[in-house]
């Protein structure tokens, strides 16, 4: 029997006091170090693909234009990562399981999920500034000291602009008036769902458009329009109003956010009940003699779709990459397409923790094929994103897609076999290593991608 | 019913000087509950005045966890209302949950907490100041104390949760619905997996809060514990209330339930049903 807890000072908000004993006693979060591990490693190999253009002549034109792409696609990742995690906080987060049968202020609780939503992904400014470091080196400090404030600026502006538009998106999916929308995005999704569905999509283009001014504002101060740098405060300032509206919407919406999410769960349930059951995503390949890719599989489609259906989003955005007749498109296409597989091989350590080891145990499943399966599942998956640019590029350039194709794949393997491992291992705490790892991975092979496609 | 009542004293149901209020503390009328084509709850009216314990009984799948939930706010009825102190549950969740004391059929906790922490905490969320130190409530303290006496919990409350068995994460759970002495207390088979003394220390409090103006639903498997507590029990089959009846009458609902039960079964050899 393990000794009695001790008991911390106290802390004014009930919700942040419990979010802190946790943090202090729960095992397996790696905070902000290995993501800035990652980061420092793979900043060196990554420089030839985001900052290339230091490469040739820096003229103050070329340096602040390529610094305002590369901010600019940089806030937008963190923007996107901003509302995917704000979305998984606040709408579907640990909290409310446990709050669902008591009495809540939502004002409260709000400002302590932010602030622990803030503290877990503060590594993500924080990666921004070190991959944007290389500008230092070549002595342009202060393109880099407002791009890292336009990445921060991203950063923050999500946090407000995430926790109110996924509120705002209960109010939605309750509103007579936007019904007759919703029917006509929802798809095969349940009504409601389309309004949670879409919202990461809206906070992303509302920070988007924030971020594009600040990126562009950032660029015309460095070229000597002085009212430019004004533009860096534009971010922040959204997020500083969104999060000003935050709270009220929390008291309108927070509460009734899980008699909306059970009808979701119940619909889903209901259709499950009936032909779904019969239509998973490439069930095929498991035939009837392979029962751990089978489990994996079904497992992937009922409880992770969203990746499913996001390797193809990201496929479409990769399709840009290798629809052109560049010279450099093949690297280009490892460097997107990579990214996406990088993304995506966590996979296997989300696969994980929807199958518990006493379950396993008790049916005698052995490791060794389910890790094939969860490996397996992960690059099937991954060809959402690989498939529509290698074959936009075969179409503009031939044979010179084989290359990358063959890049890409192996780093899908080779991440994805390597998650399914640390997941046999650490389980739950398997995605804070996996991820840094895959970072530095598909830092390294784009880098290489550019030497070897790019020489003469 | 049980002569033991425990010492919660009657005053301190927190504004739920429910015998001054002329509003039925639970009151369902024409819930109905549809999942797609299936209509898990069809017709379900009842009503609960303040002081009584009510048993809802029925077979697996009947819709007593469903009509639970709609009382709760956690699933919006496709028709009819339920209303929880006069507030209507689907218009207004929050502001029913104020008057209710609820363990689920799964209980969820923070895992990371004792239960001392977690008892502590549901009675901070629902006291006037939630941000006041509770150290510094001597009130609130000596409610913690004896929510944990009734759950059974003293020797173990300074333990993490996750790890307590499944009868203790349901006794923490009962603590956390006790603690704040609420109107209403909505208990989904909430005394599964409790050992006998403590599902009697429990039934005892319910007592008593029943006595000082409380009202109890309890719903349960275990007929013969409702017989010793229970003013009425509520049958509800196939999503139907089939059967309002005095709790005296219990051993005709035993009888009606078991010869459903028997009916119903597949396995000629006393199978599955």
């Amino acid at each position: 029997m393990s000794q009695p807890v001790a008991a911390p000072a106290h802390v004014a908000n009930p919700y942040a006091g419990v979010h802190q004993r946790i943090r202090a006693r729960r095992p397996g979060t790696a905070g902000v170090l290995l993501p800035v591990v990652a980061a420092v490693l793979a900043t060196p190999l990554a420089r030839p693909v985001l900052l290339h253009f230091l490469d040739g002549p820096a003229t103050p034109e070329i340096v602040a234009a390529g610094t305002e792409a590369i901010t600019f696609r940089l806030g937008a990742l963190v923007a996107a990562a901003m509302a995917m995690h704000t979305y998984g906080d606040l709408v579907r987060g640990p909290d409310r399981e446990v709050l669902d049968v008591h009495p809540v202020q939502p004002g409260l609780l709000l400002s302590a999920i932010a602030a622990r939503t803030a503290r877990e992904r503060a590594y993500l400014p924080v990666m921004g500034a070190i991959l944007l470091s290389p500008l230092v080196w070549h002595g342009h400090a202060l393109a880099w000291a407002g791009g890292s404030a336009v990445v921060l600026g991203a950063w923050l502006a999500s946090l407000g602009v995430g926790f109110s538009v996924h509120l705002s998106a209960v109010w939605a999916a309750h509103s007579q008036g936007l019904a007759v929308v919703l029917d006509l995005l929802r798809g095969d999704n349940p009504r409601m769902q389309a309004a949670l569905i879409y919202a990461p999509g809206v906070a992303l283009a509302v920070v988007g458009v924030a971020v594009g001014l600040a990126s562009g504002g950032l660029s015309a101060g460095l070229q000597g329009w002085a009212p430019g740098w004004a533009f860096l405060a534009l971010p922040p300032v959204l997020g500083l109003v969104a999060g000003m509206a935050a709270p009220r919407l929390a008291n309108a919406w927070y509460v009734r956010a899980s008699a909306m999410l059970a009808e979701i769960d119940a619909a889903w349930a209901g259709v499950e009940e009936g032909d779904e059951e019969r239509r998973v995503y490439l069930e095929w390949v498991a035939g009837s003699t392979r029962p751990e890719l089978l489990r994996a599989l079904r497992q992937g489609w009922r409880r992770l779709r969203s990746w499913a259906m996001g390797a193809w989003g990201l496929g479409l955005v990769g399709l840009f990459a290798g629809w052109s007749a560049d010279p450099s498109a093949p690297a280009d296409l490892v460097a997107v397409a990579g990214g996406a597989v990088a993304l995506l091989s966590v996979l296997p350590t989300r696969l994980a923790l929807g199958d518990p080891p006493w379950l396993d145990r008790a049916l005698g499943v052995r490791a060794g094929p389910v890790a094939v399966a969860r490996a397996s599942v992960s690059v099937l998956y991954a060809q959402g994103s690989i498939l529509p640019p290698v074959a936009a590029l075969l179409v503009r350039q031939g044979l010179r897609c084989v290359a990358p194709f063959l890049m890409v794949e192996l780093l899908a393997v080779i991440l994805s076999v390597v998650a399914s491992l640390l997941a046999a291992r650490l389980r739950g705490r398997a995605a804070w290593v996996q991820a840094p790892l895959a970072v530095v991975a598909w830092a390294a092979l784009a880098s290489l991608a550019r030497l070897l496609l790019l020489s003469p | 019913m049980s002569s033991t009542p425990s010492p919660a004293p009657a005053a301190a149901v927190a504004g739920s000087d429910v015998a001054a209020i002329d509003v039925a503390a639970i009151d369902v009328a024409g819930l109905r509950k549809e999942f797609g084509k299936v209509v898990a709850v069809h017709d379900v009216s009842f009503s609960l005045q303040p002081g009584q314990l009510v048993g809802l009984v029925g077979p697996n799948g009947a819709g007593k966890s469903t009509t639970f939930k709609m009382l709760t706010g956690q699933l919006v009825p496709t028709a009819g209302t339920a209303r929880v102190m006069g507030v209507d549950v689907a218009a207004d969740p929050a502001g029913a949950r104020r008057h209710l004391g609820i363990v689920p059929e799964f209980p969820k906790l923070y895992e990371y907490l004792s239960a001392r922490e977690m008892i502590t905490f549901a009675a901070r969320i629902r006291s006037d100041d939630p941000t006041a130190d509770p150290a510094k409530d001597p009130a609130l303290q000596a409610r913690v104390d004896d929510a944990l006496r009734i759950a059974g919990l003293g020797a173990d409350a300074d333990r993490l949760i996750h790890e307590y068995s499944q009868g203790m994460h349901r006794k923490t759970a009962l603590a956390c619905a006790l603690v704040a002495h609420p109107p209403v207390l909505l208990l989904d088979e909430a005394l599964n997996g409790l050992d006998p003394a403590s599902a009697e220390r429990v039934l005892d409090a319910l007592h008593a809060r029943c006595e000082a103006g409380a009202c109890v639903l309890l719903s349960t498997h275990v007929l013969d514990t409702l017989g010793r507590v229970a003013d009425r029990v509520v049958v509800i089959e196939a999503g139907r209330v089939s059967a309002d009846v005095p709790a005296s009458e219990l051993g005709r609902v035993r009888e009606m339930l078991k010869a459903r039960s028997d009916g119903d079964a597949v396995a000629p050899s006393g199978g599955e049903p």
